[in-house]
């Protein structure tokens, strides 16, 4: 790392002080002349028909402006939301109009000139609903008699001839066949596991403003991951040329896959456009957990054919993928594969449709869960064959691949796992994960000042320290310091396109961008300073912010003097352009050993320690990545261990706050973490950068369950493992065993 | 829309005369962490809230004639710090340090967590084990009354709506005594309980017990004694047959019901084994005392 001057140091965030002294401008923190405030009605049932919506008596509240349901918007109107980097796309309509399909669906949005006149007219709105039954689980939704979401659609073939009700599309591979490979294997292991549905439960809710001038242009203040991709929401879901509106990007407090727009940004635009006054929606966290697209949950059947030795032979995947009222995670299936060598590979994939809210993209979509059946089975036959589930990995592992088996031993080593120790009722576990990175089209500009300093600019949205690690990027490509560089985000009609921050792509692409932006303007750079110094730039030598000829370093120019020396000539102001495109990236592989101890009596948890290992690439700043990571494992263990979106059996989230919905406080996060960084280089990443948001969090669940079931000899297949959960299962098992 | 006023009255008689005035349509704020949540969600609508006021007998954690006197107003944080109750009342220092965050228990107050009547509410069943008096006071008139009685239901006590909460009278449990709280929660902090249990045991040179008082939290509409389980432990020495007996009575007496924390059927073996917990370690910490 030597080799660098920026790349690889704790530098301060570029939005360190902003936050920390409350500076920072978040979009509720905004109010515009003349705005109005939206509220919205939403369905007290998860599944029922609308027979009537009254809004007579709303009207009657004052200062109410707009009162919108379906029937008053055009019918070329539809609600798309585009998760380029997740592969998602989501069509559907704004407002339930002939029936709700979940509970907290938009029915009508009220605007008013105040929020509280805006609520009152919103709880004023009389809706006549005839009940409907309802079913939240996708085990129930797929069976003949179920309440049919979708009631046009017609069931499909399962794989055992049987018909799937609810299926609104589904996926289907082999590699190999499993049939013979489960023939050939010695012992054949099966498995079923259900994941609840979970929030993203990012620190600030959906939030937008937007306002429509005179001339119908259209301005969106968001806290969004991505300002494009907003811009092109809006723009496809109500057929308005993306010239027409300009997102800007306020700061943003979390979004983990949930902000990816949809939510609050286009209802704020149809307001507006209604009332032709700025319009303010602000969600609540109770909104938030009703309808702002969660992960889906999924149920795994898992079937596994390996030799007495452990070498496994064929594995099968019958996956439902509890989309809700949406669709979009099918695509992650595979990923229980993605690392082992398996002779016979085959899934069969669902999306289920269910009274719950449509999904959104949560950090690595769909890997946690799938990863979660695959990994946790895998450590229950190490149980069973008496192998340690570390060797059965390596006897499994993928040998083509750089990194894998690294990563794996790196934990290994520092949890000294051959010789680990535990205590009553301590147990350990161990899991393997990883993230498929992508690539996005990106691009940004920089240009030298005429004082040397360095300004940076595009469109990124900044969620996790990312405007930290471009600036180190260019810094380190233009030869200047982390200080001279200024990091300035566009609005979509200023800066050049930059894609959402999301997926693990962006310090990849945006980073490459930028990297290709400095690079230009170091060339300009030299150019300037050959001409100047009247030698070829191949006798040029540079650095420090300094251009010298080479072996005569007293012929030399400052980086100031060579921007005011462009000015002066030919040349002009010193800007560098970069673009990037769709060069691939590089898998991440992630792996975490997680020992915990259970209180027998009671089902609580400590987790003692958690020590993981994840193949980055090229670390751009330690503290930043670590803090990725953490951030990363406490979402995983939280995940495996309270949160879930409980349905009541009429389809109603019960817990739709943060004292029933958990998440951890610092009091229930592992007592000890230990972070490995490893950087195996990708072949396309600015200095070798892979991606890190995602891969951190794919392990975390299995590792977790198996350490539970290592310190209880309880394999629970349902998370999160709750006290109560642990409790039950141990009496159910003590029962069975009588 | 709810429109509301407020109103500081500076004493205890201005307060009595505005409760006595408005009765239910006013209620008391005091930390407000309940209040303010509830009129947010339209729980409740009055039409004045009244600050209680900082003064006697609201303020102030007194000891005489071996009671301790705590006034309503007194914060969950004053009584997880307070010398004397962590000193002569340490369960309800145990239990008040359970409550909510930090921030909250700087505002939360023990009249106010009494006044809610959450059957959840963590203070409760030390309370209750502590055998609590509240005194309530109106225009005119005052009456003690034993903390066993106050609760009627969920959120329903036999406060009238012109009556005010000002003080907690708690008599200083004397001898070889020892005491358990256990806060069952998914979360470690900032968590709302499954099950909240308390013991309190007294005994005699010999290890033979006196007096046991058992009390549970968010497993009945109200938060309870379990009576028939100390009537079983009194006079005897404890062992694993006792012990189990009396949590099937500690079972057998509650009624749990299943909601967004936890189902009935877990919180009844919880019941169980909770009682044995708090059982066992209140006597062994009695025993332990000289």
């Amino acid at each position: 790392m030597s080799e660098f001057r920026v790349i690889g140091k704790n530098v301060a965030r570029t939005d360190a002080i902003e936050k920390v002294t409350g500076r920072a401008l978040y979009t509720a923190d905004l109010t515009l002349p003349g705005m109005i405030y939206g509220a919205f009605v939403r369905s007290p049932y998860a599944h029922a028909r609308i027979k009537r919506i009254d809004t007579s008596k709303a009207w009657k509240v004052p200062g109410v402006v707009a009162i919108i349901t379906q029937e008053q918007l055009s019918k070329d109107y539809a609600l798309v939301i585009e998760e380029e980097v997740h592969a998602a796309q989501r069509v559907r309509g704004f407002f339930a109009s002939e029936k709700v399909r979940f509970f907290g669906e938009k029915v009508a949005l009220v605007g008013a000139e105040t929020l509280e006149a805006a609520k009152e007219a919103a709880s004023l709105v009389e809706v006549e609903y005839e009940p409907l039954p309802a079913v939240t689980d996708p085990r129930e939704a797929i069976k003949e008699g179920a309440p049919l979401i979708w009631e046009d659609r017609e069931p499909v073939q399962g794989p055992n001839g049987d018909l799937l009700y609810n299926v609104v599309s589904e996926n289907h591979h082999e590699e190999g066949d499993v049939e013979k490979g489960f023939a050939e294997s010695d012992y054949v292991f099966e498995d079923e596991f259900y994941v609840h549905r979970v929030h993203q439960t990012y620190l600030e809710p959906q939030v937008t403003i937007a306002s429509v001038d005179e001339k119908g242009k259209i301005t969106v203040w968001t806290s969004t991951q991505g300002i494009f991709a907003v811009r092109s929401n809006i723009a496809r879901s109500l057929g308005i040329p993306l010239s027409r509106i300009k997102v800007i990007g306020m700061t943003i407090g979390g979004g983990f896959g949930g902000k990816f727009g949809g939510v609050t940004d286009v209802y704020a635009v149809i307001l507006s456009l209604f009332t032709r006054r700025p319009a303010k929606i602000v969600y609540s966290r109770e909104e938030d957990l009703l309808d702002a697209n969660p992960a889906p949950g999924l149920y795994v059947r898992i079937k596994t054919g390996v030799k007495k030795d452990g070498t496994i032979l064929a594995r099968y995947v019958y996956a439902l993928w509890n989309v809700g009222a949406g669709g979009g995670a099918l695509w992650a299936t595979g990923a229980f594969a993605r690392l082992y060598e398996i002779p016979h590979v085959k899934w069969d994939a669902y999306e289920v449709a269910t009274n719950t809210p449509p999904v959104g993209a949560y950090r690595a979509p769909g890997f946690p869960q799938i990863i979660f059946a695959g990994e946790t089975q895998l450590n229950r036959i190490a149980a069973e064959l008496g192998i340690d589930p570390v060797e059965l990995r390596l006897k499994n592992l993928r040998k083509d691949e750089r990194g894998i088996e690294e990563t794996l031993l790196a934990v290994v080593e520092k949890a000294n796992w051959f010789n680990r120790e535990k205590g009553e009722n301590e147990g350990w576990g161990i899991a393997l994960g990883h993230w498929q990175n992508a690539s996005s089209p990106a691009s940004a500009f920089v240009s030298l000042h005429e004082d040397g300093s360095v300004k940076v600019f595009c469109g990124m949205m900044d969620i996790t320290g990312t405007e930290t690690s471009v600036s180190q990027i260019v810094a380190e490509a233009l030869g200047v310091n982390y200080e001279d560089v200024t990091f300035v985000r566009g609005d979509t009609d200023s800066a050049p396109f930059s894609p959402p921050s999301g997926g693990s792509t962006v310090t990849f692409s945006v980073g490459n961008a930028a990297k290709k932006a400095a690079e230009d303007a170091l060339k300009q750079v030299l150019e300037v300073a050959a001409n100047h110094l009247e030698v070829k730039v191949e006798d040029l030598e540079w650095g420090n912010k300094r251009v010298w000829v080479k072996g005569e370093t007293e012929k030399s120019l400052s980086y100031a003097e060579i921007a005011r020396a462009a000015m002066r000539s030919h040349f002009g102001p010193i800007v560098g352009k970069g673009s990037f495109g769709a060069d691939p990236s590089d898998v991440s592989i992630f792996a975490q050993a997680v020992k915990v101890r259970v209180n027998r009596e009671t089902g609580e948890l400590d987790i003692l320690e958690s020590v993981q290992a994840l193949d980055t690439g090229r670390v751009i700043n330690p503290i930043l990545c670590e803090g990725q990571v953490e951030g990363a494992i406490v979402q995983s263990i939280s995940w495996a261990t309270m949160e879930e979106m409980k349905y009541d059996e009429q389809g109603r989230l019960i817990n739709p706050n943060l004292a029933d919905y958990q998440i951890p406080t610092i009091a229930d996060v592992p007592l000890q973490v230990r972070t490995s960084l490893l950087e195996f280089s990708s072949r396309n990443g600015p200095y070798g950068v892979k991606g890190i948001g995602e891969p951190p969090i794919t392990a975390g669940l299995s590792a977790v369950v198996s350490a539970i079931a290592d310190a209880t000899g309880l394999w629970v297949h349902e998370v999160p493992i709750t006290p109560e959960r642990l409790v039950l299962a141990e009496e159910n098992s003590e029962r069975c065993d009588v | 829309m709810h429109w509301f006023d407020y109103c500081a009255p500076k004493g205890l008689d201005e307060a009595l005369d505005i409760f006595a005035e408005y009765g239910e349509r006013a209620r008391a704020l005091a930390g407000g962490t309940d209040l303010v949540l509830f009129m947010e969600r339209g729980k409740l609508k009055p039409e004045l809230v009244v600050e209680v006021p900082s003064c006697s007998p609201f303020v102030g954690i007194e000891t005489a004639n071996n009671q301790i006197r705590i006034g309503s107003r007194t914060t969950m944080r004053e009584l997880e710090t307070s010398p004397v109750v962590r000193e002569k009342l340490p369960i309800l220092a145990e239990a008040a340090g359970k409550v909510g965050s930090l921030q909250v228990r700087n505002l939360a107050t023990i009249g106010g967590n009494i006044c809610t009547a959450s059957p959840a509410g963590d203070t409760l069943p030390a309370l209750l084990v502590l055998d609590a008096s509240v005194k309530l006071v109106r225009k005119g008139g005052e009456r003690v009354i034993p903390i066993k009685d106050f609760f009627v239901g969920p959120g329903e006590t036999i406060r009238h709506p012109e009556e005010l909460l000002s003080e907690v009278i708690l008599p200083i449990p004397s001898g070889r005594f020892g005491w358990s709280f256990y806060k069952l929660s998914v979360r470690r902090y900032m968590d709302i309980a499954i099950v909240n249990a308390a013991a309190l045991v007294i005994v005699d040179d010999d290890g033979g017990i006196i007096d046991a008082r058992l009390a549970f939290g968010s497993v009945a509409p109200t938060p309870i004694r379990v009576v028939e389980a100390e009537e079983r432990l009194k006079g005897n020495t404890l062992d694993e047959t006792l012990l189990d007996e009396v949590a099937r009575l500690a079972q057998a007496a509650s009624r749990p019901i299943t909601d967004q924390r936890g189902t009935a059927e877990y919180r009844r073996i919880m019941v169980y084994r909770l009682a044995k917990r708090v059982v066992k370690e209140a006597y062994e910490r009695a025993i332990g005392q000289k």
